[in-house]
């Protein structure tokens, strides 16, 4: 099928960009990578006449790192992030994380904001964001920006908790904690994952102080849960073994499945026992 | 990698250039983006078709309203089924049971309903969804089950007829689904069933699977009332040409097919796909039409037949094999394709090589409510020989012997009777799985969660042993050789041209093999089967060898010398030993000036009877290889560590070539042994019709060592020696896969190994521990 023919529009700034978008409504979306968007488009999905070009604002294409932590621009792309020696240096397990996404084509032209825009449920990206605390900076029409957490940003597969006259501006990382840790491992049969899971700990004086799971790319949004992260705090090396099978079955039990073709409910919840297991255990051991 | 054991027979074989890895001649054009493929392909006044497909499975179509389709901008024509209404619009070589477009009724979604032929491949689109079509639903027998069940819906009512290239004998009476059936008994089953202490006894299942090539069905055509020309890009341009000629009432001859370059082939490209439909709507446009299918489409055009299986082995304690029982039923689709040839070859190797007292074998080919199947890359032989060769593993653990010793004791010998009035054995087998035992470490300690797995067959190969070429060579000593092979990246033109540079001793640059243009290639059956090497290189080597005969028979003359065999060719001249010509010398000398050509015409027929299935095959493809595997018992994942595989061709032409293959062979192996599978609904839709969802292998999935061992014993028919190569690996594979998972104790029943039956299992075993 051919992408059917559509009028794009240049933004120069985030207030351009939104200003266009909210003239043309549903008509329009905006544009960056395209990895997700073009498919959609050629698969008839939807039919847009117009597309808001945003890959030529700065504002949105730089990455830096201060006191308070990473801010990276929503149309930076995978691989600028993998390239980055800056990132590679501060967080070597997200730039891991970011250069095992789809495929290097992908990764060329595919961003960051883009991926957490489009809210795929199989997004990594969300988990690892999640599990460490991450935050959007989301511009709207009035020229206001906010920040949100990852966690509750998505609300469904494809639901980004935006309205239509809003974008992501930004993803922040918080700066790294001393004691601490972050795990990402991800199980990919096909082009997506099956699962992923991540894993921030902390510990101090052997006993783990800080601890968030973050599960995705299983269900229908990443999600973590509270009783889970509890259950891991206070970890001693002594009750490590015991705790980590706790913490999973909460998880397995917890989590909302269904059937697919990557699998049935049973296999995915055994795959969350799995993982978070695997994952915390490797995270916590890290630290204590 | 290969490690070559040439034998004495080779010494025959003059240095030069067989035998040699030469680059392949078409690299260059390739590799710098030059070489055309069809979707490259413009010819003037050409309109770009959109082809309108079936959104079910079953049904009859009570609508079809293209008016408003008709009267989109751009639009020239939309086919429909009643544009058929003068000719006989059924093709299909095997059984001719399918329109070219829908005409009352559709069998699978995705059948073609309309096609329309536009300006622009955007106004195509466009009129394509003003098509408004309407059905009186159908029940759906999207399955095995369904379609074999009490009561099931019958999917093609009555009798239909034998296609031209059927093949396989008389055709059967229909019997519900079924469309075709091959028997192939041998022994008293009964009599001598009860002599086995051992009993193996298990239901198989073989998934659906996609050949994906890069390159997707692509047909460029032009009527011109008189006249049918087509851009293909056909495995098989020569039975093409003759099924389309057949279709439109014209003579073959004023048929002419051009087959350039494919962008992969691996079956699904044989026999005719798209072509008849281009044919059909340029008639009507009265103008050329390009259809290039989307993957999405080629999925539903052609794919690998699903199985089920049965089967029973039986053996003394003491590991000698008695019987074996086999019941085959293949989903062909809606229309059979290639099917019943499909399941005459599962047939045959579903016995496997083995000393036998009896065996049954009832092979079933069965239409569904899906797309069509047909071939793939050692159909057959990959559907049963992981099922066959299972059963020999658990044989040899029952009696305590090692696999490999089993098959030691019970592999046919070379000479030993394969299949009843075909070709005896043609291989030493038992040699080569040795090989490829020795290149996995057989002997050596396993690591934990590790196992090793061998496995043999045989595919029967070669097709209809029917190929003819020209040789030309002209004043300058350069060379043209016109063969009907159709270059697919498999490497045939680089062949070609190494056994002509063979005989007539001339440089490989000198040397120049076009694509086909049916109107000056001459006939040759077809490019699959593993035979272009075998019979049509032997048409090659028979026309190079009547050029070589011309130069001798001018240079004896001109040397005076009347016994041609004291006269041999040498880098590019004919000598004596005293005095010498070079070929252009010699061709000015035949003619008189400096022009003319020398001419050679190459035939291979059947020898000593009617080349028939039945007494075949030209020769037996050797499928043997091992696989080493770890398993994650967490999740099921299988890791493929190491791959062994023997390429037993007789004289390899081009080892580097005869590596490829097997590489390649070896990583679709491991695609259908390991994740590869073609979901359908209950109501036959395709569920993961995109590579997003389709997974196929990559890079990525190569295993730590991959290794192929050419064995060299010089004793096949073709050129040289040689014999073909590049299925085998690919029904080896798999069998070896699941048998270095039994050697862990996960026997696997159903393929591919996804990790979620593979854990599943390991519950099952563990809880019945």
């Amino acid at each position: 099928m051919l992408v059917p023919p559509f009028e794009m529009h240049v933004a120069k700034s985030v207030e351009d960009a939104i200003l266009l978008r909210s003239e043309f409504g549903d008509d329009a979306s905006f544009y960056c990578g395209g990895t997700e968007l073009v498919l959609v488009m050629k698969l008839g999905l939807t039919d847009l006449a117009h597309l808001i070009d945003i890959k030529h604002v700065d504002e949105l294409r730089t990455i830096s790192i201060d006191d308070s932590g990473i801010r990276i621009g929503a149309a930076v792309t995978y691989r600028e992030i993998e390239n980055n020696p800056l990132l590679a240096a501060d967080r070597p397990e997200f730039v891991s994380m970011i250069s095992g996404i789809a495929n290097i084509r992908v990764r060329s032209v595919g961003t960051l904001g883009g991926n957490l825009a489009f809210a795929d449920p199989s997004s990594d990206p969300a988990t690892y964001l999640l599990a460490v605390g991450g935050e959007l900076e989301i511009g709207s029409a009035d020229g206001k920006r906010r920040i949100v957490p990852m966690d509750g940003f998505h609300t469904g597969p494809y639901q980004p908790n935006m309205q239509d006259n809003e974008m992501i501006v930004s993803v922040r990382l918080p700066r790294n904690v001393t004691g601490g840790v972050v795990v990402h491992e991800r199980m990919k049969l096909k082009e997506r994952p099956n699962i992923t899971v991540a894993v921030f700990a902390s510990a101090v004086k052997g006993k783990v102080t800080q601890a968030r799971v973050a599960v995705g790319s299983v269900g229908l949004v990443p999600v973590r849960f509270d009783e889970v992260d509890a259950t891991l705090v206070g970890i001693e090396a002594s009750t490590l073994d015991e705790r980590l099978l706790r913490a999973a079955t909460i998880a397995r039990d917890s989590i909302s499945l269904f059937d697919d073709a990557n699998g049935s409910v049973e296999y995915k919840r055994h795959l969350v026992d799995h993982f978070v297991q695997k994952v915390a255990r490797k995270a916590i051991e890290a630290v204590l | 990698m290969s490690a070559s054991t040439l034998n004495e027979r080779d010494t025959t074989v003059e240095r030069g250039a067989v035998g040699t890895s030469h680059a392949r001649i078409d690299g260059p054009i390739k590799l710098s983006g030059q070489a055309q493929y069809v979707g490259d392909l413009e010819v003037p006044g050409m309109l770009y078709a959109k082809v309108f497909r079936s959104p079910i499975a079953h049904g009859r179509i009570t609508l079809l309203d293209v008016t408003a389709a008709e009267a989109m901008e751009g639009v020239v024509a939309v086919l429909v089924g009643s544009d058929l209404a003068d000719i006989d619009p059924f093709y299909g070589h095997a059984i001719r049971d399918r329109p070219i477009v829908a005409l009352d009724r559709v069998r699978f979604v995705g059948e073609p309903i309309a096609a329309v032929a536009a300006k622009t491949m955007a106004q195509a689109e466009a009129a394509a969804r003003q098509i408004i079509v309407e059905f009186d639903e159908l029940p759906v027998a999207a399955n095995l089950d369904a379609a074999l069940a009490t009561g099931a819906p019958i999917i093609h009512d009555g009798q239909t007829a034998a296609g031209f290239a059927h093949g396989l004998g008389k055709m059967p009476d229909r019997e519900g689904n079924t469309c075709y059936s091959y028997e192939l008994n041998t022994g008293d089953l009964g009599a001598v069933r009860a002599a086995g202490d051992i009993v193996i006894d298990h239901e198989y299942v073989f998934p659906a699977v996609y050949q994906y090539s890069m390159e997707t069905h692509a047909v460029i055509a032009e009527h011109t009332g008189t006249e049918i020309r087509l851009w293909a890009n056909c495995q098989h341009p020569f039975l093409v040409q003759s099924e389309i000629a057949t279709l439109f009432n014209l003579p073959i001859s004023s048929v002419r097919i051009n087959v350039q370059f494919l962008g992969g082939g691996f079956g699904s490209k044989s026999y005719t796909k798209m072509e008849p439909l281009a044919a059909a709507l340029a008639r009507k446009a009265k103008k050329p039409v390009r259809i290039v299918n989307e993957v999405s489409e080629s999925m539903v055009t052609t794919r690998r037949h699903n199985m089920k299986c049965r089967m029973v082995t039986t053996a003394r304690s003491t590991g000698e094999l008695v019987s074996r029982d086999v019941q085959i039923w293949l989903d062909t689709g809606a229309y059979a394709d290639n099917g019943p040839r499909v399941t005459a070859t599962a047939g045959d190797a579903a016995a496997g090589p083995y000393r036998w007292q009896a065996t049954q074998v009832r092979a079933h080919c069965v239409y569904t409510n899906t797309g069509p199947s047909g071939s793939y890359r050692a159909f057959g032989a990959t559907h049963v020989q992981w099922v066959g060769e299972s059963q020999i593993d658990e044989v040899a653990r029952r009696a305590g012997i090692d696999p490999l010793e089993m098959r030691r004791r019970n592999l046919l010998r070379r000479g030993e009777t394969v299949r009843v009035k075909g070709k005896p054995l043609d291989a030493d087998l038992i040699g080569d799985i040795e090989k490829v035992a020795a290149a996995l470490g057989w002997g050596d300690e396993r690591k934990p969660n590790r196992g090793r797995g061998i496995s043999v067959g045989l595919l029967a190969a070669g097709a209809h042993p029917v190929s003819m070429a020209t040789v030309r060579m002209d004043a300058a000593a350069g060379v043209s050789v016109l063969v009907g092979s159709t270059e697919m990246g498999q490497g045939t033109r680089t062949v070609m041209a190494q056994i002509a540079a063979q005989v007539l001793t001339v440089p490989m640059s000198k040397i120049s093999v076009p694509g086909t243009d049916t109107s000056f290639t001459p006939y040759d059956r077809s490019t699959g089967a593993s035979r272009s090497t075998t019979v049509a290189g032997k048409a090659v080597e028979r026309a190079a060898l009547v050029v070589r005969a011309s130069l001798l028979e001018t240079a004896g003359l001109a040397f005076g010398i009347s016994d041609t065999s004291m006269l041999r060719l040498e880098d590019g001249c004919v000598t004596d030993g005293k005095q010498s010509m070079t070929f252009s010398q010699i061709i000015t000398k035949r003619f008189g000036f400096a022009g003319g050509e020398l001419v050679g015409h190459g035939e291979v027929k059947p020898e000593g009877g009617s080349g028939s299935y039945e007494e075949g095959p030209v020769f037996w493809e050797v499928c043997i290889a091992g696989a080493e595997v770890e398993v994650d018992i967490n999740t099921g994942v299988v890791t493929i560590v190491r791959t062994s595989s023997v390429a037993d061709v007789g004289r390899a032409i081009n080892p580097a070539q005869v590596e490829r293959q097997d590489e390649g062979a070896t990583l679709q192996g491991i695609g259908n042994a390991m994740f590869e599978e073609m979901l359908y609904s209950a109501d036959g839709d395709l569920l993961n019709d995109t590579l997003l969802d389709y997974r196929i292998p990559t890079m990525l999935d190569m295993p730590e060592t991959m290794q192929c061992i050419i064995v060299e014993n010089g004793d096949g028919p073709g050129p040289f020696g040689s014999k073909g190569c590049g299925e085998g690996a690919l029904a080896a594979i798999p069998a070896a896969i699941v048998n270095a998972l039994g050697d862990i104790g996960i026997d696997m029943y159903e393929l591919p190994l996804t990790p979620e039956r593979v854990w599943k299992r390991i519950q099952q075993i563990q809880q019945t521990k």
